[in-house]
């Protein structure tokens, strides 16, 4: 088991080396960084005091170097525009975005599963083939039209509740949260759905597909001729039987869901990371953009260590073969 | 167990029983149509500026505007007649899904192939990245990529192709390793016929089935993912709204009521993909063995 | 002689239909047999003969689109047929169990040995965890597995085939059951392994006087354990009776070349006997016997549905049967 863990983590950093190289290359390289900072009509000493001050005058890799120290200081650079540690600015927008990314991923794996299963156990029913109906929209349609069709119905036409913004923020630990509040709860609410949606139709298929197959098994005839009750043998036999390929899609889909938080939270202005890189993406604010990217790409790999962490826990026969 | 039939034959009666599947189809073609047909059909020419009016913006539907006809969708903020500017939307949605799908397909499979005849390490490492691709999310890269490369069609489709042919890279790679080793091709690399042709006149048209199945899902993905860019501001310029861009025009009015500059061609996407998605369900179930009661 | 045996299964003209798109399919189409305390029936057939499906239906496990539509099956008296599930599922592993074919697929490889025998034990009663350990390691003993208290823990995938398929049984005997239908249990396994467990079943019966009924396409397993023979062709028994006298002196022509078929049987450096023509589809049944378009022995009567034909503790289904005694018996 610890030779598995161990192979695993060299395999990360290797990734990681990588991925930093090419972010930096990919961001750096193309078009030009000085652009945003100086206006084009700019004298040339300006410019070239400028181009010198923030180090572009160096050749690429030297760059990546200083870069590269940086990073392991922990210090990412500032940014262009708000010119303050890019650190700093992202630690401060990342209690919105982790709040509004857990509370939708819970939802959605608990719905998800919970809707996926009955339509697999009782695939002829009606709310059954409601619920997969509904699951291809949830599939097909692009989130941000989900987005606008809850603002229209829930916040314009119904006015229930809130249409975008962060609601009243309590503080633990230092950091504030805003679902401990039913005011921020009642704000978090449809971002939330909105982020799920994608991830909870992806679920009820999984779990359906998986809970299907599985109740064809002679696993569960076996169990049913020892007379154990459907219930138990739903929880007991069908849960865990499904559990990896449902892990394996959670873990990948973790990914898109912070992704797609970006849409997201455009949309409901929500105070977060996301917001936060598409504002940059969009004035070319390079070392917010770099340090998103790493940070995104350095969650990525261990979203994906974890997951096969979870697989040897769950599969006793991975642990015999991983080892 | 009657049947003249050609396999494409057999698959066009299976695909027929499933009313649905028909149905989307249908609508998928009418789509296809109406875009080709825009610059014919529509009352108004969206882009050229010299005909549009202000005093025509942002009229509900059933509006007699200045042009002297009727407004069946209602007009944007700068004046444009809804429905003309969806078909115009939809032809550049469909056009730029098509030519990203393609492309993507092509490039991937060529990759996915290579990788499974290069064999030992350069497969291994190749496979590697492409797995690593898969599962960073398209839409970041697409993100990155168009903030770097500019605005532009041949930019976004780039974007596009460079975001999506990881799919293709791996789909084909799987089936070309599974036929790799059948007897057929070995029999036929025993012939004189230079590798390539193989791979070409043998390989190639039995990896067909799971491509197809990926380029539906893929084209409906790549509208999906260019409406989304369009929407965050990302996507084609102003002169050329696709249906993304119609869409977040009209966001900001939604919360005054002025909800048909968002919704109609919302609705419009929405079709446009699901029905996509549903024929290429239909393709997919019916390329699975294993689903055929 | 041997003391007077209770029936613990009876079951008479039992019907289990199949509803597909294609039409109706007969899987079970009226078998009637008793099975006696202590007594071990072998239920032989080619795939698709209905056999597995009349294990099933005892146990009330079939699966839609298949379902019992007629006939009575009566377990320790009790009738079983057209109970509802709840009911079914309290005698399921109490008074009736069943093995099947391969435990790689019945053992959920997720969960340890212990899991699931508790799982089992704790579906019929509630017993503290140190009496359901004892009574798993009693059972496990019993079937042979060495070390029982440590293999417990276990996983599936660390037993072989053979031990696995006896955990099998060991959870099908953990409630002492009157009955267990036993579905080609031995087919998955080795040779040599079959022949261990072949034994073992059968003392573990005699000394239980647990019945059982054992499914198999294999006529060399079943009759070297059997007492009774019952033979299944097209969902319908065409011969029963006691095993060595049905393997001595068979009367149906289909039990003769099952019979011919052994190799046990063919004269060495012969080519070995076959069936001729293979099983019917259940959709297109001929009028008549279904057997016919194979027999060698068939005519024009035998588009007439043969008659059912009993004499001293045998039966045959049969418009011209082989060896009978009986004078009057058309040549």
């Amino acid at each position: 088991m610890l030779g598995f863990i161990i192979q695993r983590l060299l395999q990360a950093s290797v990734v990681m080396a990588v991925m930093s190289v090419i972010v930096f290359v990919g961001v750096y390289a193309i078009g030009n960084p000085i652009e945003i900072v100086i206006p084009p009509d700019a004298p040339q000493d300006i410019r070239a005091e400028t181009i010198r001050r923030f180090g572009l005058d160096l050749p690429l890799w030297q760059q990546y170097f200083i870069f590269l120290s940086n990073l392991v200081q922990g210090d990412f650079g500032r940014s262009f525009i708000y010119n303050m540690p890019v650190l700093d600015l992202i630690a401060g927008r990342l209690p919105a975005t982790l709040e509004l990314v857990m509370i939708s991923i819970l939802t959605a794996t608990v719905g998800g599963v919970s809707l996926g299963v009955y339509a697999g156990y009782r695939p002829d029913s009606w709310l059954s083939r409601l619920i997969m109906a509904l699951s291809v929209l949830g599939f097909s349609v692009p989130s941000f039209w989900v987005g606008l069709i809850l603002i229209l119905t829930f916040a314009v036409n119904l006015g229930w509740l809130p249409a975008g913004s962060r609601g009243e923020v309590v503080t633990v630990f230092g950091v504030g949260w805003s679902f401990l509040t039913l005011n921020g709860l009642s704000h978090i609410l449809l971002p939330a759905l909105n982020l799920a949606f994608f991830k909870l139709a992806m679920m009820i298929r999984l779990a359906r597909a998986g809970t299907r197959e599985v109740m064809l098994t002679d696993t569960i005839k076996f169990a049913r001729a020892a007379g154990i009750s459907e219930g138990r043998i739903l929880r007991r036999h069908v849960l865990k039987l499904i559990a990896i390929p449902i892990i394996t899609v959670f873990g990948l889909e973790l990914g898109s869901t912070l992704a797609f938080a970006v849409v997201t939270e455009t949309i409901f202005s929500w105070p977060g990371v996301g917001k936060l890189i598409i504002d940059s993406i969009t004035v070319l604010d390079r070392p917010v953009m770099v340090a998103y990217l790493i940070l995104t790409a350095l969650l990525f790999v261990l979203i994906n260590l974890t997951v096969d962490l979870v697989y040897a826990v769950i599969d006793p026969r991975m642990r015999a073969r991983g080892a | 167990m009657a049947g003249s039939q050609t396999p494409l034959g057999r698959f066009w009666a299976d695909f027929r029983d499933n009313r649905i599947a028909i149905v989307a189809l249908v609508i998928v073609l009418a789509l296809g149509l109406l875009a080709l047909l825009a610059p014919l059909i529509v009352p108004q020419n969206p882009y050229d500026m010299a005909h549009l009016s202000l005093l025509d913006a942002r009229r509900p539907p059933g509006y007699v505007g200045s042009g002297g006809y009727i407004h069946y969708l209602g007009t944007d903020p700068q004046g444009r007649d809804l429905l003309s500017a969806i078909f115009y939307g939809l032809r550049i949605s469909i056009m730029i899904g098509l030519a990203a799908g393609s492309v993507a397909l092509v490039l991937g499979t060529a990759v996915g192939i290579f990788a499974a005849y290069a064999g030992g390490r350069l497969e291994a490492m190749l496979m590697r990245v492409i797995d690593l691709q898969l599962s960073f999310p398209a839409i970041l890269l697409a993100l990155v990529l168009v903030a770097l490369l500019g605005q532009g069609k041949g930019q976004l489709i780039s974007a596009l192709v460079a975001a999506q042919y990881a799919y293709f890279a791996r789909t084909a790679y799987g089936a070309a390793r599974g036929e790799r080793h059948k007897e057929y091709i070995e029999a036929a690399l025993a012939t004189p016929l230079s590798g390539s042709r193989v791979v070409l006149r043998h390989l190639l048209p039995n990896c067909l089935p799971p491509l197809i199945v990926v380029a539906t899902v893929q084209i409906a993905n790549a509208i999906s993912l260019e409406a989304t860019l369009s929407f965050l501001g990302l996507g084609l310029p102003v002169t050329e709204p696709s249906l993304g861009m119609l869409i977040s025009n009209g966001f900001p009015y939604m919360m005054s009521g002025r909800y048909w500059i968002s919704v109609y061609p919302g609705i419009a996407l929405i079709i446009l993909i699901v029905a996509i998605n549903i024929v290429g369900d239909q393709v997919r179930d019916q390329f699975n063995p294993r689903l055929r009661r | 002689m041997s003391p007077v045996t209770r029936p613990v299964l009876e079951v008479r003209d039992l019907q289990t239909h199949f509803e597909t798109r294609e039409g109706v399919v007969k899987a079970v189409d009226g078998v009637s047999f008793t099975l006696n305390q202590g007594e071990i029936i072998g239920l032989v057939g080619e795939s698709g003969s209905g056999k597995t499906v009349t294990g099933f239906s005892l146990l009330g496990l079939v699966d839609p689109p298949g379902r019992i539509v007629g006939g009575s099956v009566r377990l320790n008296g009790a009738e079983l047929v057209g109970l509802p599930d709840k009911q079914l599922r309290r005698r399921r592993g109490r008074e009736i169990a069943m093995v099947f074919q391969d435990p790689i697929a019945t053992l959920n490889p997720l969960l340890t040995i212990r899991q699931q025998m508790f799982m089992a034990l704790q579906a019929h009663q509630s017993l503290s965890g140190k009496a359901m350990e004892a009574r798993c390691v009693e059972v496990l003993h019993k079937v042979g597995i060495p070390e029982p208290a440590a293999r417990l823990h276990a996983y599936p995938h660390e037993f072989s085939g053979g031990m696995r398929q006896r955990v099998a049984i060991a959870i099908a005997l953990l409630h002492d059951p009157a009955v267990i239908v036993a579905d080609e249990p031995t087919t998955a396994l080795d040779v040599s392994i079959q022949s261990q467990i072949l034994h073992e079943m059968r003392s573990l019966t005699a000394q239980s006087g647990t019945a059982m009924i054992w499914i198999s396409h294999d006529l060399a397993t079943v009759s070297s354990l059997a007492t009774r023979l019952l033979v299944m062709y097209a969902g319908r028994v065409v011969e029963e009776g006691p095993v060595a006298r049905v393997l001595r002196a068979p009367r149906h022509p289909y039990t003769q070349g099952l019979i011919a078929s052994l190799p046990a049987t063919s004269k060495p450096g012969e080519a070995l006997a076959q069936v001729p023509g293979t099983t019917p589809s259940m959709l297109s049944l001929p009028p008549g016997c279904p057997f016919a378009p194979r027999c060698f022995k068939a005519d024009e009567l035998c588009t007439q549905p043969p008659p059912v034909q009993t004499a001293d503790d045998r039966l045959w289904r049969c418009h011209h049967p082989l060896n009978t005694p009986d004078p009057r018996a058309p040549a």
